[in-house]
């Protein structure tokens, strides 16, 4: 492979089950040694592309490359990528060490060195001592490491994983998101990871690519897709956001400069920690008037769900560090948003 | 004692009771008489053996007819090599049609898991369809397709893939034909759960692993349907060794199976110990078999605890 050619290119790519379009003419780039998530909601077709990736669908148009390779048409079992199953199919009849051994049979390696791969990646996944258990006596999160190694034990330059999180209990989660982050530094290998949870994705990714109906709404890091979606769905999917539209332009201190200046704007998007609120009495005189309608402490911040004259309901985030006044239900405050802080939204 | 608990036990105790009390009326009991039988002397009277027992015997002569049971029946058996060949050919004949069965119903089995879940009710429903109508009928309509003026040779006569008639009708052949067909089911129900249970996704791992497809069957689909194979094979090879009606129809005069054997021994010799003892020497020579398929449920079950 040269350097400058993607790992992956997809080009134009649509896949349709019967009248749907689980992807439709979509292009994208992956490029090697990042760690790239396809995020979005059930039935966007983010597992579709995944599968389409892998070799388990065929595309009805467009290609796939992979490297300089068109491998389209080349089947599942003779491309260079390795794919991490969500139920993690691990074959149940075989050991551990048999499992994780079966793609480098596969392809031939002598005996000796494949035991010391698996030893390699036992060590890695820090199953040591767990070769000779077979997957019917491994908990949850074992059997996710047993996929892991399995899907990294011919070196793939390219990792597919299906929602790897997705059966593990929420503390283990965390703590496996960064472990896999780590093996992914370690190897240097791209990973592409399937996910509904905004968070995971955040946490993992290098890069997101947001998925909606088939198609791509954004490709960004996760700070600059938290910072500017790109769409209303995108701001509304990825992390908590007020939309203001419609009503929004009858509160006078609130419209927004560059709505007006450029005059296509249908709505605004603001992060609930970008607005301002502080007590009527305190506040200087610009400000919406608005009601404390209730709060959440929730550790570290708390949300507030503070009403506009008009009825709009936003909700605001407000750091708890510092001595700050802490609201309550009822209170009359005054709501400020930097003109910064508005994202337009075009659609 | 909590009263409760009482009655849950003998409710426990119930749920027992009906099917050992089944297998006690219909299973032991008809084999009690068997062994008796096989452990009595030929004779020329009704019923065709004798001691026979009856409940006004008095303690005396029950103790003199207990001491004329012997085993010279089972010595029979050793000393007339047609049971031995019986025995031999009933199992060759058996094995080699349980194989069969399994090299046809695989296939079948592995298409109807694979094909659409809305049809593969139909499919299994077809696949099931012959035992809608008379075991017998089909089997006597096997004549028809399998004798030298049937079926099966006018058409390959008539479109000249052979010169003169196949000549497999009365022969071993045409049994293994006949029990293959007749217990094609019994083979294919239990494949088909196997390979159906099987998570999709693991052949799909094994490709993206690199195996080919066909590797991907040696070392997933096969090995995980061993079970199925296992059960359908003793269901198949079970009966087929004592089979009587196929071989019967379908085999020739010079034709050897147990089954055969033990009713000419009832019905035509009239010699009922030597048939008895036939019968508990088949039982015992299948308890093997059974015994392993027992062995592999049980794992099975272990392993899904």
């Amino acid at each position: 492979m040269t350097s400058g050619a993607p790992l992956v290119r997809l080009d134009g790519v649509t896949k349709r089950f019967g009248a749907v379009a689980a992807v439709h003419d979509l292009s994208l780039d992956i490029a090697a040694g990042e760690f790239f998530a396809l995020l979005g909601p059930s039935g966007c077709g983010k597992t579709t592309l995944m599968r389409l990736i892998a070799g388990f669908e065929q595309p009805d148009a467009g290609r796939v490359f992979i490297g300089n390779d068109d491998v389209t048409d080349v089947p599942p079992h003779k491309r260079p990528v390795n794919m991490m199953f969500q139920s993690y199919a691990l074959f149940p009849h075989m050991s551990v060490e048999k499992n994780i051994a079966f793609g480098l049979k596969q392809e031939g390696m002598p005996r000796a060195e494949i035991s010391e791969r698996v030893a390699e990646m036992l060590r890695l996944v820090q199953l040591e001592g767990l070769g000779k258990r077979r997957p019917d006596q491994l908990s949850g999160g074992q059997k996710q490491r047993v996929a892991l190694a399995r899907a990294l034990a011919k070196r793939p330059k390219l990792l597919l994983l299906d929602e790897p999180l997705a059966a593990l209990d929420r503390k283990l989660r965390e703590q496996t998101q960064f472990e896999l982050k780590e093996v992914q530094r370690r190897l240097g290998t791209a990973f592409v990871v399937v996910t509904h949870d905004q968070e995971e994705a955040s946490v993992m990714a290098s890069r997101i690519a947001v998925m909606r109906a088939g198609k791509l709404e954004q490709i960004g890091t996760p700070a600059e897709i938290y910072a500017r979606p790109a769409s209303r769905f995108v701001a509304e999917f990825f992390g908590d956001i007020n939309i203001l539209d419609g009503d929004v332009r009858s509160e006078r201190e609130l419209l927004i400069a560059a709505d007006e200046s450029t005059g296509r704007s249908a709505a605004t998007a603001v992060r609930p920690e970008r607005i301002v609120v502080e007590s009527e009495a305190a506040a200087a005189s610009a400000g919406l008037p608005a009601i404390v309608d209730d709060l959440a402490f929730r550790g570290s911040d708390t949300l507030y769900r503070v009403r506009l004259q008009s009825g709009k309901i936003l909700r605001v985030v407000a750091s708890n560090s510092g001595d700050r006044n802490a609201f309550r239900p009822g209170d009359k405050v005054r709501v400020q948003i930097p003109p910064d802080a508005c994202i337009p939204l075009s659609h | 004692m909590d009263s409760r608990w009482t009655a849950r036990a003998h409710r426990d105790w119930l749920v027992l009771a009906i099917p050992y009390g089944w297998l006690l009326i219909f299973f032991l009991a008809p084999f009690a008489l068997v062994l008796k039988i096989s452990l009595s002397q030929s004779a020329l009277r009704q019923p065709p053996y004798e001691p026979v027992f009856s409940w006004s015997d008095s303690f005396q002569s029950l103790l003199g007819k207990l001491s004329t049971l012997s085993l010279d029946s089972f010595g029979g058996l050793l000393s007339d090599s047609l049971y031995l060949e019986s025995y031999i050919s009933s199992v060759l004949v058996a094995a080699v049609s349980t194989i069969v069965t399994l090299l046809v119903a695989y296939p079948f089995a592995l298409a109807i898991a694979r094909s659409s879940p809305k049809i593969r009710p139909i499919l299994l429903g077809l696949a099931i369809a012959p035992f809608w109508t008379s075991f017998l009928i089909r089997v006597y309509a096997w004549i028809a397709i399998l004798k030298d003026e049937g079926l099966l040779n006018h058409f390959l006569l008539s479109i000249g893939v052979i010169d003169a008639p196949l000549g497999i009708f009365a022969t071993n052949t045409a049994i293994v034909i006949g029990i293959v067909y007749s217990y094609l089911p019994f083979m294919l129900l239990p494949l088909y759960a196997a390979i159906e249970g099987q998570d999709p996704a693991l052949l799909e791992a094994a490709a993206d692993l690199g195996a080919s497809p066909w590797r991907a069957f040696s070392r997933i689909t096969l090995p995980l349907s061993a079970r199925g194979i296992v059960a359908g094979s003793l269901l198949v090879f079970i009966p087929a060794v004592g089979e009587f009606v196929i071989p019967d129809l379908l085999g020739g005069s010079d034709t050897l199976m147990i089954g055969r054997t033990l009713w000419n021994d009832f019905f035509l010799n009239r010699d009922w110990p030597t048939a008895s003892a036939a019968a508990i020497v088949l039982l015992i020579l299948l308890v093997g078999p059974l015994l392993v398929y027992e062995r592999v449920q049980l794992r099975e079950e272990r392993q899904r605890a």
